[in-house]
């Protein structure tokens, strides 16, 4: 027994000779699969009629393609593939974690040096009064005061 | 099957060679405008449409497997790039139903009511059956639009349509019997609409 369910397979033409042709005797019967028939043909064939006239642009996308290719915004999408963007990733976080990672701190000048030589030497070794030095330049003054200048 | 001669052309545009591109696309170019052409409508972008799917392929070439045939992956590229298109238009509100006048909008319907398998080949007005039938596709769900065309007017297999649609053949079957459902319903739409401006009238 034919039914509406078998409309796409009608349509596609996967029924068989005879499922075929019971098919069509409900067609004539059913109105929604008469209907659905008569529109589906009309729109094809309509679309199917239509003439399409395709411009010959084959010469002029070619060079545009090319064109394209060698301009700079293509080469940085280019690096944007997920390969070469995950490469340059990696090495840029290997950089900014090695700029974390040396602290401020280790920058040398002359203050950090003679507070490093304060910190590992006991007061009473020294036979002068420990300066309250608070930057270089009073560190340098005091030097000098003392006669250590070079 | 693969073309030799397209793998050939293929490899020698990613050698550089412009022509053997502009050679590539002169094969392919027909077929990509009729399918834009189908699946968008008869509009003024399907030029840059077709200019824009070639350039994605040139774009993605260097990605292009050379053991598969060329046809079904610009016809892939063709179909995202279209369903994409739809998408957007949506936003836009571009109905060509809406182009057409009352009174061709009425005479359409009515004739097209009346087709059958016989006397659809004797349409006498093609263009305006043509507006009629994108007006109902302009209705439908980007996804079935595109796979109603690739099955139903190119008359392509479940196999192309799943291709060119990235999807399963199941998929592709369930989305054209989908738009077979929809266009009927929405014909059936406009055909009360149309009876209930007739009884108007009449009254």
């Amino acid at each position: 027994m034919s039914n509406c369910n078998e409309f796409d397979k009608y349509r596609d033409g996967e029924l068989s000779p005879a499922e075929r042709s019971a098919f069509e005797k409900h067609l004539t019967v059913c109105d929604d699969c008469g209907t659905k028939r008569v529109l589906l043909n009309g729109i094809v064939y309509a679309m199917q009629q239509e003439k399409i006239n395709p411009v010959d642009r084959a010469d002029l996308i070619a060079r545009q393609a090319f064109s394209r290719s060698n301009s700079w915004d293509a080469l940085v999408v280019s690096w944007l593939r997920p390969g070469p963007a995950l490469a340059a990733l990696a090495l840029m976080l290997v950089l900014f974690s090695f700029l974390w990672i040396v602290p401020e701190n280790q920058q040398i000048n002359a203050y950090s040096e003679y507070e490093r030589l304060m910190d590992g030497t006991v007061s009473s070794d020294l036979d002068m009064s420990i300066p309250q030095a608070n930057n270089d330049i009073e560190l340098v003054l005091w030097l000098n005061q003392e006669g250590y200048s070079q | 099957m693969v073309d030799a001669a397209d793998s050939a052309l293929i490899e020698s545009t990613l050698k550089g060679d412009e022509g053997a591109f502009a050679e590539l696309v002169r094969r392919y170019q027909a077929a990509v405008w009729g399918t834009v052409h189908r699946i968008l409508g008869n509009t003024s972008d399907n030029e840059d449409a077709v200019q824009e799917v070639f350039m994605r392929a040139y774009t993605a070439l260097h990605k292009f497997d050379l053991r598969y045939p060329f046809g079904p992956w610009i016809l892939r590229i063709t179909t995202n790039y279209c369903i994409d298109q739809l998408r957007r238009r949506k936003g836009r509100k571009v109905k060509l139903w809406s182009e057409l006048g009352e009174y061709e909008q009425e005479k359409l319907l009515k004739d097209l009511s009346h087709v059958n398998d016989q006397d659809s080949r004797g349409m006498n007005d093609p263009e305006g059956y043509a507006r009629v039938a994108q007006a109902l596709l302009d209705g439908l769900n980007p996804k079935y639009r595109a796979a109603f065309v690739l099955r139903e007017v190119e008359e392509r297999n479940y196999d192309e349509v799943a291709k060119a649609l990235g999807t399963s053949e199941v998929a592709a079957r369930v989305r054209v019997s989908r738009a077979r459902a929809e266009l009927q319903k929405k014909f059936r739409a406009y055909l009360s609409g149309l009876k209930t401006r007739e009884r108007r009238q009449n009254q």
